[in-house]
Order: C-alpha cells, then structure tokens, then sequence
C-alpha cells in the first residue's frame, strides 16, 4: 500500500495480474520502479495535482484494480514525455498511462473527460484534419473561417487547407480497421446521453 | 553541445516534403507563410502534398488502441516516400507523431496489426528522417546570415524549445535534453541578446488533454513558465510549435486582464522571426492572429548596414 507521503512499503505482497493486463510493462523492472521516482522530480503534472506515476505503478503491482482506474490521477498526466528520457527503466511511462486509460475507459471511467476530442476525432474522419477553422475561433466561427480565408489568400496560400478526397477515403478505411470511428460513434452517444441527463435535472 | 551525427543527417541539398500541418493551416498561417518564405530565400527545394493527411495527433492514442497513431503516420510515411524521405516539420505536435509512432513500432503486435491495417489500402509503414524546422535552420545558418537585412537590435530573447520537440527522441535529438541552447546561438548570431531563465524545460501548459479538462493545473504551468521568463526580463520568446505559441500567448493575455503579470512577453514562431529579418512583410506573417501584439518586435529591428556604418 502507499502512505499519502508517497512512501512506498514493500512489504505487501505483490498481485501480477491486473499488471499483466496493462500491457507493455516488464515485472523484472518493476522493483528497481518501485524505489526510484525519478520521473515525479521535474513532473509538471506531479507539480500541480495529486499525480504521481510511481504511486500509480506501485497500485497495479498490488492488483487494485478498481482504485487505479476509478482514479482522477491517472487522468493528470500532461503525455509531455519529460519523463522518457529521465526513466533509467525505460518504462515509457505516457504509454503506460494510455493503457490505464484505455482500460478505465472499458469500465467507464473517464469519458467526460476525452469529451473534447469527440470533436477532433470527427474533424479527423470527416476532413482528414484534426483542426478545423472553427475549433480555436476568437469570433463566430462562420466569420472565423471568412477571416481565415481572407489572410489566407493575402499570404498567397491557397484560400482553404483541404486534404484531397482520395487521402481522406483511405483515411475512413484505416480508421475504422483500427476501431477508431466505433469509439468515436461510442464517445459521442455518452457525451449526448450525458447531456440530455443533464437537461432532465 | 550539438550532435554532429543528428545535424550529419540533415542533407545539404536534395528534395523535401515539407509536411502541412492543421493547426498552422488553420489557426496561424502565418507560420507557413514563415516557413515557405524562409525555405525559398534559402533556395530549398520542396514538395507538399493534398495526400497527405493529419498527423495523427498523439492525444488519440487515449481514445483508442496505439494501431491509430501508427497507421496514421504509417499511411503519411507512404505518401512521403514516394517524393523523398526528407520531411520537414514546423509543429512539435507531427514532429512527435512520427517519433512516437516509430517507438510503438517496435512492439511486434502493434507493428503486425498496423502492417494489417495498411495493407487494406495498400501501402506500408515507410522509412523516413523526420527533420524539425528548427534543426533544418540551425544546419542552414550561414545562409541565413547572408540572407538575412535585418538584425535583432540586441533585443532579448528567451527560447521554449517544447515538450514534443525536447523529449521524444530523446538522446537522438540535436541538442541536450536538459539544456538546449542551438536556437540561443542561432539569436546570438542573428543580433539578438539570449536570455536563460530559470524555467525554461517546463511545459508551456498544453498538457495534452489539461487545458480543457483540468485548467486550473494548465493554468498554473503557464504562469509558472511566464513568471520564469519575465523574471529573466525576456521582450520575447520564440518558439518552435504552433500549440506552445496559442499557450504562452492565449493564457497570457488572460493573465494580464487580471494584473496577474506586469509586462506583456511577445511569443513569435523561430519561422516567423526569421521570415522577418530575411525581409518578409509583416502583414503576412498572420500576427492579427496573435494575442500578444508583435509590433515592439519589428520596431526594435536594426537594418544590417547601420551596424557596419558604425
């Protein structure tokens, strides 16, 4: 168990099996893991927030399961790879919390929170772009996109960044062989569902 | 010190894709207005392409299995080989996509599934040398000193070299991971007085998904990083990423509507600030689009004859 010093025991017994389901991580490592922390030093999110990656990691060698990925922690983790060249166990430690999320996601953990890249999945499938003209608009984003246009063709760019037909039907192809879109269909029934639960109140 | 065997890499000369990137496109085209006009003063030859999609942006990969990321960029790296194997990058973001899809890679399952998947469309994971627009300036510096007409007029400048830029190549990158300083000696050079400070590898405050689910913790990253760089008394500070630009100039300007900082940072793109001394017009580089007005930045450039007059 860890204290809320972040002081972790060892004299618990260690439970492999939800670590063997997060796949990627190596048991042999993990002692040397578990006594070492060199990735919670220059942290950003361990900086602002209760994250702590080693704590984190100590939670699924002892198999709690629940805890880990009911956790607002595993949600904190900037993904800034600070820590890859840091770990001397070559942990791949963001991989690593992409798994737990992954896998709290399967419990139904944490959707409200990737609620933001519904609208970057869809701009994905639908324009072959993650980033639309509307999406960081200071303005109506109607006028946004004249706006864009307009600097556009005075910089002597082309008016619109338009992907070409062909790349995005490859696109939709891929994506939907790796699982993306059926996610993606996923993630916006609950953000709806979320949405007219909250209209009912 | 620079890694001779990384800066070997970048070719002289020869053909190179210069990989668009959407929220340059679509937010800060001044960027690759920047970056095309750079390239074309330095007579580099380079290729675009309308195949060419997005670059498969990393924070997907917590939407689903890792195979989205590398079949992403498996399907780029595809369409970029059949012009060259030289990309140019001008955002962190594709910059670390290509990195990152190439270190899931070696898992052999999600090596075999993304072969699967690229299959279907008929086409293959290619080898590529992904090159950072930064990397590819510091290679080319002598030519832009000769094509430069501007000089930085010993204005002070601090760098933010960015998460997705700093460590995920890590000891293959050009530079120190700890402390990069290439982009200093590039400002020096240019005329301009580099200034260290304290915070300079923390994170703009971007943080992935953060800025839109967790602000408060963005936030504070930000100011932490601002509070740094004005401490060090930076006029400026010049990135190398669309997003850590938005970051650094979107917050900021919410920072200064509350008193929560004193004196506005300028926060320009290494392609825009060298688009300017090489004589592009201001009005092109999209700097309406910036929050932060860069107009003390253009008044403060010297023309390159009054300091051989001297």
């Amino acid at each position: 168990m860890t204290s809320n010093t972040g002081e972790v025991s060892s004299s618990e017994g260690w439970n492999w099996s939800f670590f063997d389901k997060v796949e990627g991580l190596d048991s042999k490592k993990m002692e040397n893991c578990f006594s070492c922390g060199i990735c919670v030093g220059d942290c950003p999110a361990a900086k602002n927030s209760s994250y702590n990656f080693r704590k984190i990691i100590c939670d699924v060698a002892l198999g709690e399961e629940e805890k880990v990925l009911s956790s607002k922690e595993i949600w904190y983790c900037y993904t800034c790879f600070q820590c890859i060249p840091k770990c001397p166990w070559s942990i791949g430690i963001p991989y690593v919390i992409y798994r737990l999320r992954k896998l709290a996601m399967e419990e139904g953990y944490g959707w409200d929170l990737i609620e933001i890249l519904s609208g970057v999945g869809r701009n994905l499938i639908e324009i072959g772009l993650s980033i639309s003209p509307r999406d960081y608009a200071r303005m109506d984003p109607k006028k946004a996109e004249m706006e864009l246009a307009k600097s556009r063709l005075e910089m002597g760019l082309s008016e619109r960044y338009e992907v070409s037909e062909k790349a995005i039907e490859e696109l939709k192809i891929i994506l939907g062989e790796t699982g993306f879109r059926e996610m993606l269909d996923n993630l916006e029934e609950r953000v709806k569902e979320s949405k007219e639960s909250s209209e009912n109140y | 010190m620079v890694n001779l065997e990384r800066l070997g890499r970048i070719p002289d000369n020869g053909s190179f894709f210069y990989f668009r990137g959407c929220f340059i496109n679509n937010v800060y085209p001044g960027i690759e207005f920047a970056t095309r006009f750079v390239l074309e003063k330095l007579g580099v030859n380079f290729v675009v392409s309308d195949d060419q999609t997005c670059c498969g942006t990393p924070e997907f990969s917590s939407l689903n299995a890792d195979t989205v990321l590398t079949s992403v960029v498996g399907r780029n790296t595809s369409i970029i080989s059949e012009k060259t194997p030289f990309v140019l990058t001008d955002c962190n973001g594709c910059y670390s996509s290509f990195y990152m899809a190439e270190a899931l890679m070696e898992d052999a399952k999600i090596k075999a599934q993304t072969e699967r998947i690229l299959k279907k469309i008929g086409r293959k994971f290619e080898e590529v040398e992904v090159i950072h627009i930064a990397d590819f300036f510091y290679k080319n510096m002598g030519g832009i000193l000769e094509k430069t007409t501007m000089t930085l007029g010993g204005m002070k400048l601090a760098v933010h070299y960015g998460c997705h830029y700093s460590h995920v190549d890590g000891e293959k990158g050009l530079d120190s991971i700890e402390n990069p300083s290439f982009i200093e000696e590039m400002i020096e050079k240019l005329g301009g007085k580099s200034v260290e400070y304290t915070e300079k590898i923390l994170c703009c405050g971007f943080g992935g998904i953060q800025q839109t689910v967790h602000k408060k913790i963005s936030y504070a990253t930000t100011q932490k990083k601002l509070d740094s760089l004005s401490e060090a008394e930076a006029e400026a500070v010049v990135v190398i990423c669309p997003y850590c630009l938005n970051v650094l100039d979107k917050y900021q300007g919410n920072l200064l509507d509350v008193e929560m900082l004193d004196k506005p940072i300028l926060v320009i793109h290494l392609s825009q600030l060298l688009a300017l001394i090489m004589g592009a017009e201001p009005e092109k580089l999209g700097f309406q689009m910036h929050r932060i007005p860069v107009e003390n930045i253009i008044s403060r450039l010297t023309p390159k004859e009054s300091r051989t007059k001297k």
